[in-house]
């Protein structure tokens, strides 16, 4: 904040607290006329008595409430609430019974109301004032925590948006291997897979930028992509993916697939032999939609060799906690030959 | 107020036109009224007046008043008529004091009797073996406060007895309650100005 826009929020404060006290004294000096006409000496009593107010008003407002309400000691609060209404009271007499004489001598004031109503009078300006303070504060709380939701929504999308953009390079980077497989091998489908790469990463690129897609493209483009690592498989590697239900006007946090699928691939099959295998299953049920993965472990010496814990897994597990939060299950299953995985996530929700 | 045969009288025109302090409320309350034995009886007044203080009673005949058997029953007379009031002898702070209340204005017929509003004046009393002293509130002392702006006393301006109402020549007729005019006598009690005026009267008790 600097000092122009200080400057400009004390300015108006000082125009709301002289706005509130002008027209309480206009009130008052009508209220307090002592004949059919107001009266000079009746503006000085008003004036007076208003200045006796506003002394117990402030007290409240700059020291009780920061003190005690603010931090939530509320008997303290209370308490000290009361004795500032009685005392401020008790100096609103003092003033007219003694107190005005020096410094208005030759004038002749009495205090015209007994105690009991002059409390009211300052419950009431002490209570109300308490009451337009308080609800300021509220809505400067509400807008504080909706300043802090949106700071949190941007800080999530900004941190989604730094794991999609880490699935970019990764999947290229994966892609580009089952690529550099099939030109090893002098395929003649390297054209066609570079094709499908392409189209994979115009979707990653240009349609995931939305929070939720739909579910049935998003499943097409796997399918896509499972295409091309079959193509690097090689004839023996057992590949097999399904859909039980229906994915049609569904929604989806968009890739949550991709990594486990290429997770899968890239530890699954593994050389040429007729063991590797990579199972897919989609179950979409009514509220859920279930993805599972079956592979099997890649030699010993590939496992060695590759210790770096998967970026993708890591990435996508961060992702589901904060687009799904409580709303997921994520489970990964391994055993000597095999290595499973498990996302469950709850679409209750979803529209 | 009974209303009947009037003739103004000298105490009453002092009364009504100016002069003593004059109050829509009483100044006194019920439960700090107190009787003093020693004020009944006749007194002569230091202008040749006489002074017949009576306790109250309840009304025994159609034109006896109703008065409360704590409050005194004056009437006065001079050379130019009679005058009843209804008085109550009440103590502020240190000092004793007497508010009085017409019961009876003479007047010249009841349509002008209809017309006038009974008011409260008070006076402060001094009573000692066989005198007594009333000095009324000094108005034209109040007056020039009101003049000047200086006080501030629930009250009405009226025109004076010449019908005059202007921004300095003017009455006044106190309308605050009788806290108000309490707290007020109280405060300023020892204010020099409050009695000082020419309607001090100094009664000898006859015997």
């Amino acid at each position: 904040m600097n000092f122009s826009i200080l400057n400009k929020s004390l300015l108006l404060r000082i125009i709301q607290h002289l706005a509130f006290w002008g027209l309480a004294y206009y009130i008052l000096v009508h209220v307090f006329a002592s004949s059919s006409e107001i009266q000079p000496t009746d503006q000085i009593y008003t004036a007076i008595f208003l200045f006796t107010i506003s002394i117990g008003v402030y007290f409240n407002l700059y020291i009780l409430i920061p003190l005690f309400l603010n931090k939530g000691k509320y008997l303290l609060y209370g308490v000290s609430l009361a004795l500032c209404i009685a005392g401020s009271t008790y100096l609103n007499q003092l003033t007219f019974e003694h107190i005005i004489d020096y410094f208005l001598p030759g004038y002749y004031f009495i205090s015209y109301f007994n105690f009991l109503d002059l409390l009211k009078f300052f419950a009431a300006f002490i209570g109300i004032t308490s009451l337009v303070k308080l609800s300021k504060s509220y809505f400067l709380l509400l807008e504080a925590r909706n300043q802090i939701m949106k700071m949190q929504k941007e800080k999530s999308e900004a941190e989604l948006n730094a794991l999609r953009v880490q699935i970019n390079p990764h999947f290229l980077f994966n892609g580009l291997n089952s690529i550099y497989s099939l030109v090893l091998k002098h395929s003649g489908k390297a054209p066609e897979t570079i094709l499908k790469l392409s189209e994979i990463l115009r979707y990653i690129i240009y349609e995931t930028r939305k929070e939720k897609v739909d579910l049935k493209k998003e499943l097409d483009y796997m399918q896509h992509y499972i295409d091309i690592q079959k193509l690097r498989s090689g004839p023996l590697a057992k590949i097999e993916a399904s859909i039980t239900g229906n994915p049609v006007n569904r929604e989806i946090a968009p890739l949550l697939f991709l990594p486990l699928i290429e997770n899968s691939f890239k530890h699954g099959i593994k050389g040429e032999t007729g063991s590797t295998f990579v199972v897919l299953e989609w179950t979409i049920g009514e509220d859920f939609i279930r993805f599972v993965t079956e592979n099997n472990k890649g030699q010993s010496e590939d496992i060695e060799m590759d210790k770096r814990p998967g970026i993708g897994l890591e990435n996508l597990k961060q992702r589901l906690n904060i687009i799904y939060p409580g709303r997921h299950h994520f489970e990964i299953t391994e055993t000597e030959e095999l290595f499973r995985v498990e996302l469950e996530i709850q679409t209750t929700d979803e529209t | 107020m009974k209303t009947g045969n009037y003739i103004l009288i000298s105490f009453v025109i002092i009364l009504v036109s100016g002069c003593f302090v004059k109050s829509l409320h009483p100044f006194y309350k019920e439960n700090e009224v107190i009787f003093k034995k020693e004020l009944t009886g006749n007194w002569l007044g230091n202008d040749s007046s006489t002074w017949k203080i009576e306790q109250g009673m309840k009304s025994t005949g159609l034109f006896k008043p109703d008065v409360p058997d704590n409050a005194y029953l004056m009437t006065y007379k001079d050379k130019k008529g009679v005058a009843i009031f209804i008085v109550h002898l009440f103590q502020l702070g240190s000092r004793y004091f007497l508010d009085f209340y017409p019961e009876e204005v003479e007047s010249t017929n009841d349509l002008m009797a209809i017309h006038l509003v009974p008011m409260h004046t008070v006076a402060r009393v001094d009573v000692s073996p066989g005198k007594m002293v009333i000095q009324w509130y000094n108005e034209e002392w109040l007056i020039g406060l009101f003049r000047q702006n200086k006080i501030r006393i629930a009250h009405e301006k009226v025109p004076t007895s010449e019908g005059k109402m202007e921004e300095d020549n003017f009455q006044v007729v106190l309308t605050a309650s009788t806290d108000d005019l309490q707290k007020f006598m109280l405060k300023y009690m020892d204010d020099p100005n409050t009695f000082k005026n020419d309607y001090t009267f100094v009664l000898q008790k006859k015997n």
